[in-house]
């Protein structure tokens, strides 16, 4: 998005102000509406689709494969591609770094199927379209995609120490993953205000952007700061940290709750 | 009931059990890994002479070299009314793509302190090797590539607005400016956030750390001034 000069300023100016006023109403807290479609690749053992209001789109497929976990014990490896963007560019290679540090966060014993075998989960994102930074909603689109996940019933024993068999599986039935997948947030700081979601002109001029990660209740790592543009970065209070973490640790549960629901 | 057919998976009845090795313990415990405490480094600048500015950070297993070549006219056909900069980092301990996103985050974190619109059609690449002998965590890595790309900076002769510098305390690595009144960016890879407090803590602790740091790039570089005016 291209703001003119004068544009920037009364958007800086409004955001800035002491109650902060985003452009198109929202509060601190409030995010874009998204619409998000799952289970709709049929070769997938999960999927999603995830729609942004400002027409950024983005699928996530989930794929497993069952594995020896005494030699791989890698039982999450996530592949991000942008549509746009080389797959060794600096935001592709970014993503896929921080997302696979996210999901170390996941219980990896809900995929153990016995004593020797695991699942391993293949996770591939395509960004389709990003007018805005597409971190939040990747995220959004693996917690649902993950939520929806099915895997096939184990139906031969767990321990396979002993009688060694490879792991049989029912034709038919699948059983619902459980696992807590983590959330994203991506916060936009503009002066002394922070706020969740920032859309594409508000990123335009923000002076920095705040990626928080939660799960459960907890905030975890990875945490990061990045920029939002590359033209009106500054440095922060560093009071917004905190402040963005008592904003998420307060909102995420809803939005979890509400992405659970679908 | 099951009715499958698993003979051909279990061999025949006299077929001996094959051994298989001792599985790896799934236990989730953490290992704490004691990281070492930031330790004063040794500094040199003015080492390259193909390169605009550089900088070697040495310590006892550590030894980050940052070269800085710029700013120099970009191929680019567009212009661009601020200088571009380009942050590579090399190791041969990290995966590259773990090196992309530290070096997508210095690229941020330079944009906030280095006066760009100086330098309109122009470019500053920012090269590091990391010569590492005892790993740890990338964070711990963050505060002495902070020092040696700003005193690279300095030793090109190209214009920042403070001395900035990171600081590093219960895995978050923070860079701090204008005497640690801002923060401009911080980066935590491991650990869960366990209270407001604790974090405040930190961010205290890893602002010591900056001054610190700060106190150390100024008297370096007053000493170098000094040396300089001598001969």
């Amino acid at each position: 998005m291209t703001l003119s000069v004068a544009e920037k300023s009364y958007l800086y100016d409004s955001l800035a102000s002491s109650p902060s006023i985003r452009p198109d109403g929202r509060q601190q807290h409030q995010f874009r509406p998204i619409e998000i479609y799952t289970d709709f690749l049929p070769s997938s053992n999960g999927s999603s689709r995830i729609i942004a209001s400002d027409g950024s789109e983005c699928i996530v497929s989930v794929k497993a494969k069952v594995v020896d976990h005494t030699i791989d014990d890698d039982l999450l490896q996530i592949e991000v591609e942008i549509a746009g963007e080389r797959d060794d560019s600096l935001i592709t290679e970014s993503c896929t770094s921080l997302f696979n540090k996210l999901l170390r966060n996941i219980d990896i014993k809900k995929l153990q199927l016995t004593k020797k075998y695991s699942f391993k989960l293949f996770i591939d994102v395509l960004v389709i379209s990003s007018n805005s930074n597409p971190v939040s909603l990747i995220s959004f689109g693996i917690y649902s995609s993950l939520n929806c996940t099915s895997l096939p019933k184990l139906v031969s024993n767990f321990d396979d120490l002993e009688v060694e068999e490879l792991p049989m599986f029912h034709d038919y039935d699948l059983v619902k993953l459980e696992v807590d997948p983590p959330l994203v947030f991506v916060l936009g700081i503009v002066k002394n205000n922070i706020f969740i979601d920032p859309a594409a002109n508000e990123s335009e001029v923000a002076n920095n952007g705040l990626m928080i990660s939660w799960i459960n209740g907890r905030t975890i790592a990875p945490m990061r700061t990045f920029a939002l543009n590359d033209t009106n970065t500054k440095g922060f209070s560093p009071k917004l940290m905190q402040e963005g973490i008592k904003l998420v640790e307060r909102y995420a549960p809803d939005i979890a709750n509400a992405l659970q629901n679908i | 009931m099951n009715v499958q057919d698993r003979r051909r998976i279990l061999g025949p009845i006299e077929a001996k059990p094959l051994a298989f090795p001792e599985t790896k313990s799934t236990s989730n415990e953490e290992t704490t890994v004691v990281l070492p405490e930031f330790q004063a480094p040794s500094i040199q600048t003015n080492l390259l002479k193909n390169c605009n500015g550089s900088c070697i950070i040495e310590n006892e297993n550590t030894s980050i070299l940052s070269s800085i070549y710029g700013p120099r006219s970009t191929r680019s056909n567009l212009f661009e009314s601020r200088c571009l900069i380009n942050v590579t980092i090399k190791s041969a301990v990290f995966p590259t793509s773990e090196l992309k996103e530290l070096s997508s985050f210095l690229i941020n974190v330079l944009e906030s302190f280095v006066c760009l619109e100086l330098y309109p059609k122009a470019g500053i690449d920012v090269f590091i090797n990391l010569n590492i002998e005892q790993v740890s965590d990338l964070s711990w890595y963050i505060p002495y590539i902070m020092m040696s790309i700003v005193l690279g900076l300095v030793d090109a002769g190209i214009e920042i607005s403070d001395l900035p510098g990171c600081g590093f305390n219960d895995n978050n690595a923070i860079c701090f400016t204008k005497n640690g009144s801002e923060v401009i960016g911080i980066w935590r890879d491991k650990g869960d956030i366990k209270d407001e407090s604790s974090f405040g803590d930190s961010l205290d602790i890893c602002k010591d750390q900056y001054l610190q740091i700060k106190g150390l790039m100024a008297s370096y570089l007053l000493s170098k001034l000094d040396d300089d005016k001598s001969t």
